[in-house]
């Protein structure tokens, strides 16, 4: 025989459980906004300057540059950024390709500045972008949201 | 001996957590409204005995604050991955619009979208609805029909 008692004794328990259940959907709404805003921030800074990247060397490329060898590094830039499409998570594998990526475009950008005879830097096309997306990536900025 | 099965008014005090001497003591006036604080776990405020109000408060509170904060650990990092994509997608447009200007040396129109495409302006929430979905994004379509427009009025010039 079941015992009669047991839906009392277990009253604290069902308490407990509802509250729970209350809280962990309350803290699963709060929580998701704010993890998900935070998200599409961090993202934002991190591709700024890809996007940058993309449509410089795009724009050298359908331009009357008559200096092969800046074209030459534009489509080289072109093929390093290729194998990133539908590579936007935020996995360590992910992360790992776009780091690599940035760095050896840094290098072609470098060159490109070179044999444009210095008519523009790459500090100067960094800091174009870091005022965009603020200075310091990952940090939540009170203008936003 | 009566049984809680025989006795449905004694079943029904079981099940609400008070047994027939509690039911002598305190009497039907003891019955009350949830108040606001009681209602941890419940969707609906219940008439219930003053002992099993209190009991409820204590573990459902409890219960409440451990939810929250287990909600808290499991959820923050699956809605930054969620978002970050959405945020990788915005910045690469963004950052393709100013590259492109940037490239033309068109300053004034690169000064422009300097101004109009910060961060908190781009991200501001009148463009996403309440689950952080870009729901507008005529900011971003105005300016890239901006760099558009630049690229074909050199190739017209061109012809």
């Amino acid at each position: 025989m079941d015992d009669p008692f047991e839906s009392v004794l277990s009253l604290e328990q069902q308490f407990y459980q509802d509250g729970y259940n209350e809280g962990y959907q309350k803290g699963v709404e709060t929580h998701f906004k704010e993890g998900k805003e935070y998200g599409v921030q961090t993202g934002f800074q991190k591709f700024v300057f890809l996007g940058f990247i993309q449509g410089f060397t795009k724009n050298i490329l359908a331009s009357d540059q008559e200096n092969v060898k800046v074209k030459e590094n534009a489509l080289q830039i072109e093929s390093i950024l290729e194998p990133l499409q539908d590579h936007t998570s935020n996995s360590d594998a992910d992360h790992e390709l776009l780091e690599s990526a940035l760095k050896k475009c840094r290098n072609k950008l470098r060159v490109i500045c070179n044999q444009m005879q210095h008519k523009t830097s790459l500090s100067q096309m960094e800091n174009l972008c870091l005022d965009i997306t603020g200075k310091i990536p990952g940090e939540i900025l009170e203008d936003a949201w | 001996m009566t049984t809680a099965e025989e006795d449905p008014k004694r079943e029904k005090l079981q099940r609400e957590g008070i047994n027939d001497d509690d039911d002598d003591i305190w009497g039907d006036e003891e019955l009350h409204e949830a108040t606001t604080e009681d209602n941890y776990g419940l969707e609906t405020p219940v008439k219930e005995h003053v002992n099993t109000s209190a009991l409820r408060r204590k573990h459902a509170k409890a219960g409440y604050l451990d939810g929250i904060g287990a909600a808290e650990n499991h959820g923050l990092q699956d809605a930054f991955d969620e978002g970050y994509p959405i945020g990788a997608s915005i910045g690469t447009r963004i950052g393709q619009i100013i590259g492109t200007l940037y490239s033309k040396s068109n300053t004034e129109l690169l000064d422009k979208a300097r101004a109009e495409l910060q961060i908190s302006k781009v991200l501001d929430s009148k463009y996403f609805d309440g689950n952080v979905n870009l729901v507008d994004d005529s900011l971003l379509t105005k300016w890239e029909g901006h760099s558009i427009n630049l690229t074909d009025s050199k190739k017209n010039n061109k012809d």
